[in-house]
């Protein structure tokens, strides 16, 4: 039996009730809308048990929930069904045990990632996930959005770190699953599951990692402008040096594909000496592949290099429509190419920044009419199809997002996808209408 | 809890000449049968018990060539590595392909008739051992590597490609399949999915389920479903990561697009000799603290090195407490470094002394001396139970002190190879099958080993998976309410229960079936 829609009186007691009475107001229609629907209200409860409480009244009163750690991915998804109240996670932010030399630290889902990293700087290790959206990012808010960064490349994904997870299932049961060492094949890997799940499922309260030691030493080439002339560089050439720098022996820890103007920039971890050689080798790389007509490859300094990275992909107010496009490694060239042809034939600004061994491309399109960015987003997702990859509209106007498939093409595990959401979420409270397949 | 009912039938079994029956494995004093009691199983009667009609369909689907009846063919499916429990099938099929297996499962699941996965059967856990009337459904035949893309970093391959192929395959191109679990060469790729195998190399690049980027499921009623695909991080749940480690309990597997990682240039392997196993835990303890992250780094103790060295005469020291394999591999120039730092700490804590491997061929020749420990130790005993706990790496010392302690309360020799750098320890426990006392100390010991790790923030199951073996354990692990999500997922994709009961999960009622155990050792 939901409660009548608007009513912020009839569910205001008793979520204090169970979250406490300074852990409940009225949400600011300003600051807590997500994608246009305001919310009754926020409740940002102290503790798991007290989360747990306030999911089970609305799990009780079908009341639709949507969880929110940093707020730096709210825009991703399709438009909320329905909402009722907004979970605040960021009260849980403690490190709950980190042991440095077993290289595992379990976490609160809302602590800030840039907090995170501080605390394991302290001790020579790190984290290594690196969204553009930054350290204000919220542990459980990267998990469940499966977030990644360039670092991707050589560290492989966050949930290839997972180790174990606390969550709190729709009826307000904790539960927990894998555990706190790196080996651990007992029963289900849950977290997995609930890992880009985008809290369908289920609130993540705590996850437990594989931490890393924090390198000796950083490196980084820059290659390019690729093609002074052009906003992205012939593909065949960008192809043949990607596919030499990946099977080289260094293995970069970065591979970005930047522009315009064209540039890649790849980078190395490790011992001092084997950055210097994996930097020389790079050079020579990109000397052999691309000859010496007009072709600057140069060292540049890790830090900028990463920030300029970082920055390419953030998306800024430059950037009325940012989207993912998912595919093989070896098709990242020719699809940027394709990309930006398509995206100047429109008459629409495109900027773009690839993580090019993952094959991740992110694309920004400036302003333009919506017909013109529905029309680049149609082309491009058969594009992606046609090597098994898809695509993901990260930031959109609203109308156009309600005439785009926001999530691509739906997986064909979605029956499997829905069966699951209707065993976990019944009565689906969990941020109705957002996901894959409008789950 | 008490194990007590489960040791006293282990050794009422024993004593009665082992007639079957059935049995409660899992629970206390005072657990109650459930109310369905299961019809005895007798095993020469299995084969007659399946439907002559069910098996002429199989044989129409698969060929009756590939559908194996009767106890003679049937006794190789009795069990799996884990040899304490066996169980005859009715029948064993073996398809040709993915369609062939979903067919087969439409027909098995259409008829209410529970069916289980099998590769190599070298599951360390029973696994694959058949549940009573179940059909085996053998991936053998399916060990085509269908594709290979060394520039996407990926291949393709059939459930029934041994793992030891998918490296060897494509090895010229500079390239290799990370996880290596030490049955690489007879373990098959489904069977690596199944179990989220490991492996001595997992420390730096992972176990399986970081390596696997898409799946072809066919699901217990026959349906077959694509999970993940060729390309990364594609949006949706990550059925993946969660069909990955599901022991066959989910579905069958009948593809595997599975992820390359670029050969390291060179590797320096280390062999390091200590007096005492503590010096060579805190050894391994320093390390991982110190930022070293070595592709490897495994540990020997004394009943194995005089194993191994018997069988192979590396030249192991057969007089060291302890031993330390430490590879490091990546870029030729940073390696000195590396393996000195390795090096450094071993002698910092009173290292006899640091062999380096000179050639590829002693490191071939010592990982193979690693690799094949277990079957060394067939030598010293004529039968071994080969546990599998994990603690954090900073509690090395103190599980291996403990586990010596179990040795000497229960009179066992208990032999230790294993993954030092992962803290998942191996202890090997040896006896003598005839001797049903020493059986029923093994089972109690294994049990306090196990309860530690537990006591110590560690997991029952690093690799070898839960399987028949540790069903028990995983409510000591887990709450009512965790093991509740889990069978949640289970009743989605398994709502009937036909594929691999009796696995991972107590079943409805709380008992998995125990059978006798084996008569005589394996050859």
């Amino acid at each position: 039996m939901s409660e009548t829609p608007g009513s912020v009186a009839s569910i205001l007691q008793p979520l204090i009730d169970a979250a406490g009475a300074d852990r409940v107001r009225p949400a600011d229609p300003a600051a807590d809308a997500v994608e246009g629907v305001v919310p009754r209200l926020v409740a940002a409860p102290a503790d798991e048990e007290a989360l747990a409480r306030v999911l089970a009244f609305c799990h009780r009163h079908r009341l639709a929930v949507a969880p929110r750690g940093g707020g730096t991915q709210l825009e991703l998804g399709g438009i909320p069904e329905r909402l009722d109240v907004l979970v605040d996670v960021t009260p849980l932010a403690r490190i709950v045990q980190y042991e440095p030399a077993d290289l595992t630290v379990t976490v609160q889902a809302g602590m800030r990632l840039g907090e995170l990293q501080a605390e394991l700087g302290r001790r020579g290790q790190f984290l290594p996930v690196d969204p553009p959206t930054g350290g204000e990012a919220t542990i459980g808010g990267l998990l469940a959005t499966a977030a990644s960064g360039p670092l991707r490349t050589g560290y492989s994904h966050l949930r290839d770190r997972l180790l174990g997870m606390r969550v709190v299932r729709a009826d307000g049961t904790i539960v927990r699953s894998g555990g706190r060492v790196v080996k651990n094949v007992a029963g289900y890997d849950m977290g997995r599951l609930h890992t880009g799940a985008l809290g369908t499922l289920g609130v993540i309260v705590e996850a437990t990692f594989k931490v890393q030691p924090l390198p000796e030493a950083w490196g980084c080439v820059q290659v390019g402008p690729l093609a002074p002339e052009a906003a992205v560089a012939p593909a065949a050439a960008l192809e043949a040096l990607l596919a030499a720098l990946l099977d080289a022996p260094a293995q970069p820890v970065l591979l970005e594909v930047l522009g315009p103007p064209a540039r890649v920039l790849v980078g190395y971890a490790g011992v001092a000496a084997e950055v210097d050689f994996a930097v020389a080798e790079a050079l020579r790389i990109a000397k052999k592949v691309l000859g010496s007509a007009g072709q600057a490859a140069a060292p540049v300094s890790w830090d900028a290099a990463h920030a300029e990275t970082l920055a390419a992909h953030r998306s800024g107010d430059d950037a009325m429509l940012t989207l993912r496009l998912h595919g093989p490694s070896s098709q990242a060239a020719t699809l940027l190419e394709q990309v930006v042809r398509e995206a100047a034939a429109a008459g629409v600004p495109c900027r773009y920044a690839a993580h090019a061994a993952v094959g991740t491309l992110r694309v920004h399109l400036g302003a333009a009419a919506d017909q013109a960015l529905e029309g680049l987003v149609q082309s491009w997702l058969p594009a992606v199809r046609r090597w098994g990859g898809n695509l993901v509209v990260e930031r959109a106007p609203l109308p156009l997002k309600r005439a785009i498939p926001v999530w691509g093409e739906p997986p064909p595990a979605l029956f499997l996808m829905r069966a699951l959401k209707e065993k976990f979420d019944p009565h689906r409270i969990l941020n109705p209408g957002r996901y894959v397949g409008g789950l | 809890m008490l194990p007590v009912p489960y040791i006293a039938l282990m050794a009422a079994r024993l004593v009665a000449g082992g007639r079957p029956r059935p049995s409660c494995v899992v629970y206390p004093a005072g657990c109650r049968m459930p109310e369905e009691v299961r019809t005895p199983v007798n095993p020469t009667a299995n084969a007659l018990s399946i439907d002559p009609g069910l098996l002429s369909r199989l044989a129409e689907i698969v060929g009756a060539q590939h559908v194996l009846t009767g106890p003679s063919a049937l006794t190789v499916y009795e069990f799996d590595a884990y040899t304490l429990e066996r169980q005859l099938p009715a029948a064993v099929v073996l398809p040709g392909s993915g369609e062939e297996v979903a067919r087969v499962v439409r027909v098995l699941h259409d008829a209410g008739v529970p069916f289980v996965p099998r590769g190599a059967g070298t599951s360390l856990s029973g696994t694959t051992v058949p549940a009573p009337g179940s059909v085996v459904i053998s991936l053998a035949r399916m060990r085509r590597i269908l594709e290979v893309d060394l520039r996407n970093r990926r291949a393709v391959v059939e459930p029934g490609v041994v793992n030891a192929w998918i490296t060897r395959a494509v090895a010229s191109g500079g390239y290799l399949f990370a996880p290596d679990p030490s049955s690489q060469g007879a373990c098959t790729i489904g069977g690596n999915v199944g179990t989220n195998a490991g492996g001595p190399h997992t420390l730096k690049y992972g176990v399986t389920v970081n390596h696997i980027l898409g799946l072809e499921l066919v699901l217990p009623d026959g349906q077959v479903v694509e999970l993940g695909g060729a390309v990364e991080d594609l949006p949706g749940y990550d059925l993946v990561g969660l069909v990955t480690g599901h022991e066959g309990t989910l579905g069958i597997v009948t593809k595997v697009i599975v992820r390359l990682v670029r050969e390291p240039e060179s590797c320096r392997t280390l062999l390091a000799v200590f007096d005492s196993v503590d010096a060579a835990t805190r050894t391994v303890s320093q390390i991982i603290e110190r930022g070293i992250i070595p592709a490897a780094l495994e540990m020997m103790d004394n009943l194995v090195i005089r194993a191994v060295e018997d069988a192979f005469r590396f030249g192991f020291p057969t007089d060291a407490a302890a031993v330390l394999i430490i590879e490091v591999d990546g870029v030729n120039a940073g390696l000195g470094q590396q393996a000195e730092a390795a090096a450094a700490i071993c002698r910092a804590n009173g290292a006899r002394e640091i062999r380096a491997a000179k050639s590829e061929n002693e490191r071939l020749r010592l990982w193979a001396a690693r690799k094949k420990a277990f079957a060394a130790l067939g030598r010293i005993t004529s039968s071994y139970v080969t546990q599998d706990g994990v603690v954090p790496r900073t509690r090395l010392p103190e599980i291996l002190a403990f586990v010596a302690q179990v040795g000497r309360k229960y009179g066992l020799r208990i032999a230790n190879v294993f993954h030092a750098g992962d803290g998942n320890i191996h202890p090997i426990l040896l006896y003598d099958e005839r001797n049903p006392d020493e059986v029923r100390r093994v089972v109690q010991a294994s049990d306090e080993i196990l309860n530690a790790c537990i006591d110590m923030g560690g997991s029952v199951t690093g690799e070898h998976g839960v399987g028949v073996e540790k069903v028990k354990h995983l409510s000591r692990m887990f709450s009512p309410a965790d093991l509740e999500a889990m069978l949640d997922v289970r009743a989605v994709f398994n709502p009937r229960g036909l594929c691999n009961p009796g696995k991972i999960f107590p079943s409805p009622g709380g008992c998995a079936e125990l059978q006798r155990p084996r008569r005589a050792a394996p050859a």
